[in-house]
């Protein structure tokens, strides 16, 4: 990269990468700066304490045998009362190429929620309650605030920028027999899909999250996009805003149970998005796509390592499953998650979940499924 | 500790149109791209420029705190050149002798950046030598303070296609190429060998008649003579890569490829840089990707100058 800014006098005498021997440099305006980011992404707080996740754990089941089931079951809408409209945020990226095409009317999501559910993958175990229950009566565990929390927020895409690059492009249309749910595709499909939902989860947890108030114990994405969450909120409003957050960006079924000191677990879901990509393709040698993965993780500062390949037959195609188990933070887990998209890798998820770690690390433990011989 | 950026703006601002590409630099992926008409005669206007641009990057919803902003202007009219100085000489005062040659004004009169980069046409070690008028420059800072975000650098838009051309087309970086920018009626080739900067040429179209198809003749004999390349022969052109407002017109890509060895095709710069916003949409990322090349050339020279 050639870097040069016309602004100012800079002659360099030494070598081009030594920015040391500039002559001189002309003020320049300060960039712009805000005390609440930080661009390091580091955890904001202290890591949770490993000690603390069983009992985070154990809150989630409770809850989940309490209600939680029974809301998935029946499909019952108890999105709080004070969430808002997704049109109702200023930040929501309503019209985002990504986000907007499955904001459907609620009747239409709702009956595409009921019908994708994941029959051919393995059955996301909600991990914590949906069903809000009286602080008095959740059994929530006392615990420290979580630490993993992202502290990132990212612009929301315009609307109006937007129509006018689609203005410019020919309408490539959109085939009529396109698959409208999640099991209606192909398997090499649905792992294209969990890829692009997975990726889309973490990427809307990021840029919603508020930048201080609230951490995370753990995070656990399970196919075909569903998110549960178990953390901690230091300030009254900053669980109010994540929920907005999740609203705005066109999550439904959101739920939230609270506890003592803090406490929380919530489950929203990503409805299934048609327009989410390629439709994916097998694997012409499983090893070498996982490979691939591990690659592609290292390459983001996620050291991989794969369990033993566990190969079965499902619908007379041949599924492989490994188990990958590594530790990075916010950025190499996304960047992972982005190049195995832009890669088209034919590698799939069932389960991501990921952990408060020491230092500030987050450990990483994803079911990844792939297709082929 | 002073905090980095999430966004990186790369804007180009072109004689008719303005182009945005604004870059998340955590994710390493575009996030947003827009373009917008600039006010007419904007050169000699900054205030005008800099109401356009509080309006529309207001209206794109871009936080101001968690932004750096970087801009280019086009570098058809201004020293853009690899020159060779002797080494028993101090580098400053060469480089401004230099300019005062070219330039025949006082070097106070702009505001001068060299950098040591690439070989020279007797393939000696060379600096790139880039100067910008300091009138223009204190325009340009206004026009930024009115629409109320701090631009960080500006640059040139056939620097910044060559840093778009490097991050999207590493198969070419071991071959001598030339990024071709077309905004009729001018165009602008910058060459690259070996992935560093090799030279500048600037194409005008002649007066009357169909400014394009004069404005591709013109390119034909800059291509095949290889005018401000340096260290090379155009012969050994391996391929053309054409962005800017025309950079997609099949016309002068066939025309070009017709008559030229090397391979003619438009600029991908969106292809090693996800957009996810537009997953899907292939169609229309090469559609937009040429006419962004320099926009985000420059939000990526940004992020890059944080990610040190």
């Amino acid at each position: 990269m050639i870097q040069i800014n016309l602004l100012s006098d800079a002659i360099v005498t030494g070598p081009k990468q030594n920015p040391g021997v500039t002559s001189r440099t002309a003020t320049l305006p300060l960039m712009p700066t805000t005390p609440d980011l930080d661009l390091d992404l580091d955890m904001d707080e202290e890591p949770v304490k490993k000690s603390r996740l069983p009992l985070v754990l154990g809150l989630g089941a409770l809850l989940a045998i309490g209600g939680g089931a029974a809301y998935y079951l029946t499909g019952t809408e108890e999105v709080p009362e004070n969430i808002p409209a997704a049109t109702g945020s200023k930040k929501a990226p309503e019209k985002s190429a990504a986000v907007a095409a499955p904001a459907k009317t609620p009747d239409t999501a709702k009956t595409a929620a009921k019908a994708e559910e994941p029959k051919p993958e393995p059955k996301p175990t909600p991990v914590v309650a949906p069903k809000p229950a009286p602080t008095t009566q959740a059994k929530v565990p006392e615990s420290k605030p979580a630490a993993a929390a992202p502290s990132v927020r990212a612009p929301a895409l315009s609307a109006n920028a937007l129509g006018e690059i689609l203005a410019q492009a020919k309408n490539s249309g959109t085939p009529a027999d396109k698959p409208n749910r999640f099991d209606a595709l192909t398997p090499a499909g649905r792992t294209a899909y969990q890829k692009f939902a997975f990726e889309r989860l973490l990427a809307i947890l990021r840029q919603i999250t508020p930048t201080d108030g609230i951490g995370f114990g753990k995070v656990k994405i399970t196919s075909p996009g569903m998110l549960s969450i178990q953390g901690n909120v230091t300030k009254p409003d900053a669980l109010k805003t994540f929920q907005k957050g999740l609203a705005a960006q066109s999550l439904t079924d959101t739920s939230t149970a609270t506890g003592k000191d803090g406490a929380f677990a919530l489950v929203a879901r990503l409805p299934f998005n048609p327009s989410f990509g390629g439709m994916g393709a097998p694997a012409s040698d499983t090893r070498k796509a996982l490979q691939q993965a591990l690659d592609l993780g290292a390459s983001q500062g996620l050291a991989l390592k794969a369990s033993s390949a566990k190969t079965e037959t499902v619908g007379g195609q041949k599924r492989t499953t490994w188990t990958l188990t590594g530790q990075s933070g916010w950025d190499g887990i996304s960047g992972w998650l982005a190049g195995l998209q832009s890669a088209a890798s034919p590698i799939g998820f069932t389960e991501l979940t990921i952990l408060a770690g020491d230092k500030g690390k987050l450990l990483v433990s994803a079911t990844a499924v792939c297709y082929g011989p | 500790m002073a905090r980095k950026p999430q966004t990186a703006i790369g804007l180009e601002l072109g004689a008719r149109l303005v182009t945005l590409v604004a870059y998340d630099i955590p994710h390493r992926q575009i996030q947003l791209v827009a373009m917008e008409n600039a006010p007419v005669g904007w050169q000699d206007n900054p205030g005008a420029l800099g109401d356009m641009l509080k309006t529309w990057l207001g209206s794109l919803g871009l936080e101001k705190k968690s932004c750096a902003l970087a801009a280019c202007v086009s570098a058809h009219d201004v020293p853009l050149r690899l020159v060779e100085l002797d080494a028993e000489e101090e580098v400053e005062a060469a480089l401004r002798n230099e300019l005062s040659q070219w330039t025949g004004a006082p070097d106070n009169a702009f505001y001068l950046n060299g950098q040591p980069l690439s070989k020279g046409s007797h393939g000696l070690p060379a600096h790139l030598l880039t100067a910008f008028p300091r009138s223009r420059a204190e325009g340009l800072r206004s026009a930024f303070e009115i629409s109320g975000f701090a631009v960080a650098s500006l640059g040139f838009d056939a620097i910044s296609v060559v840093n778009a051309f490097e991050k999207s087309q590493p198969a070419w970086q071991d071959h001598l190429a030339a990024i071709v920018k077309i905004d009729a009626p001018i165009a602008q080739v910058s060459w690259v060998r070996e992935g560093a900067f090799a030279g500048h040429a600037v194409a005008f179209a002649a007066p009357g008649g169909d400014a394009l198809e004069a404005l591709t003749t013109e390119l034909l004999r800059i291509l095949k003579d290889g005018e401000g390349l340096c260290g090379a022969a155009p012969t050994d052109c391996r391929a053309v890569l054409l962005c800017g407002e025309q950079g997609n017109d099949g016309g002068v890509a066939s025309r070009l490829g017709a008559q030229l060895r090397a391979d003619v095709q438009a600029l991908a710069a969106f292809t090693h840089t996800p957009f996810p916003s537009l997953e899907g949409n292939a169609r229309q990322i090469a559609e937009i990707a040429p006419q962004c090349a320099a926009a985000l050339g420059t939000a990526l020279a940004l992020a890059e100058g944080f990610a040190r």
